[in-house]
């Protein structure tokens, strides 16, 4: 136990010592088993929705993904924010059909306009739609 | 201001009772505001008592922890969520929670303690408890984190694939 060098409180402190777990007026092995109706396991749906958000909030994005084993606990997952330092949109190999021929009607439009400023009007409306990174036009 | 030889009587919700100092009760929020609400001047004694929604075994366990952690500063400081992990549990705590490994009824105890903690509004307690819990799921594959939790399945087929193909990056 620490101690404070003097006054009030190493006197408040020695004195604690005598008030701490054992001075219950009935005898606590005798009590209560402790969650005993849980059986024995960790109940975790017996938890508040919001003290199951705080244990979630301890554990890694992709932690909290994979405890999404049953549909309570996905639902409180799916209100959950991720706050994430940066995200690494991967560069996609085979654009989608339906991209290529919106592209294509795209880069009609952008032939037509004839000029570099369409073309990066384009990719950038490319990324935020699709969420394709990189790719030629 | 806390007077440390300010006593405070906490009964259980089993009818137990016992006489803590307030360097202890400062850190639970809810004991501290029963006493507010008693609107006694601090050096008054004795006061009522406080009753507390804990069983007795558990309440010992509380005190056990709130004992050790007396000094520690209040208000706690709440972190970000940038700021959360779960791998900064004390030494002291660690050990405090790896005595109840070697009881059948660790889980058990660990629930109870949560739920204490915050019933009685034990912020650090709580804390170190939810990170507890969180590490013995941390890094489990979704199997093995349902076999831990004992959880069934409940999904319908089409909402499984789904699942699946939302974690399909950060499946092991």
């Amino acid at each position: 136990m620490s101690q404070d060098p003097g006054g009030e409180l190493v006197e408040g402190l020695d004195k604690m010592e005598d008030l701490s777990i054992d001075q219950f007026d009935s005898p606590i092995e005798a009590g209560s088993e402790i969650g005993k109706e849980h059986g024995d396991y960790f109940n975790i749906l017996g938890l508040p929705t919001e003290l199951i958000s705080h244990v979630f909030s301890f554990m890694s994005m992709e932690d909290r993904f994979r405890a999404r084993v049953n549909k309570r606990l996905d639902a409180i997952e799916l209100k959950s924010n991720y706050k994430v330092e940066s995200v690494l949109i991967e560069e996609v190999e085979e654009v989608p059909i339906e991209v290529k021929e919106w592209m294509m009607e795209m880069k009609d439009a952008v032939d037509e306009e004839d000029g570099e400023e369409k073309k990066e009007e384009l990719k950038f409306l490319l990324v935020r739609r699709f969420s394709i990174a990189k790719f030629s036009i | 201001r806390i007077y440390p030889l300010m006593r405070v009587t906490l009964t259980t919700s089993d009818g137990a009772s016992v006489t803590v100092s307030r360097q202890l009760t400062k850190h639970s929020g809810f004991i501290e505001k029963a006493i507010t609400d008693m609107a006694v001047d601090d050096n008054a004694v004795p006061l009522s008592a406080v009753a507390v929604d804990v069983d007795d075994a558990t309440l010992k366990l509380v005190i056990e922890w709130l004992t050790e952690h007396r000094d520690d500063a209040l208000p706690y400081p709440e972190k970000t969520d940038e700021e959360r992990r779960a791998d900064d549990i004390p030494a002291w705590d660690q050990a405090f929670v790896q005595k109840w490994d070697t009881k059948e009824d660790q889980q058990q105890t660990l629930y109870a303690v949560i739920t204490a903690a915050d019933k009685l509004d034990i912020k650090g307690l709580l804390d170190m408890t939810c990170k507890t819990l969180a590490n013995k799921i941390n890094g489990k594959t979704v199997e093995e984190m349902r076999e831990i939790l004992q959880l069934e399945c409940d999904f319908t087929e089409e909402e499984l694939a789904e699942i699946r193909k939302e974690n399909a990056w950060c499946e092991n």
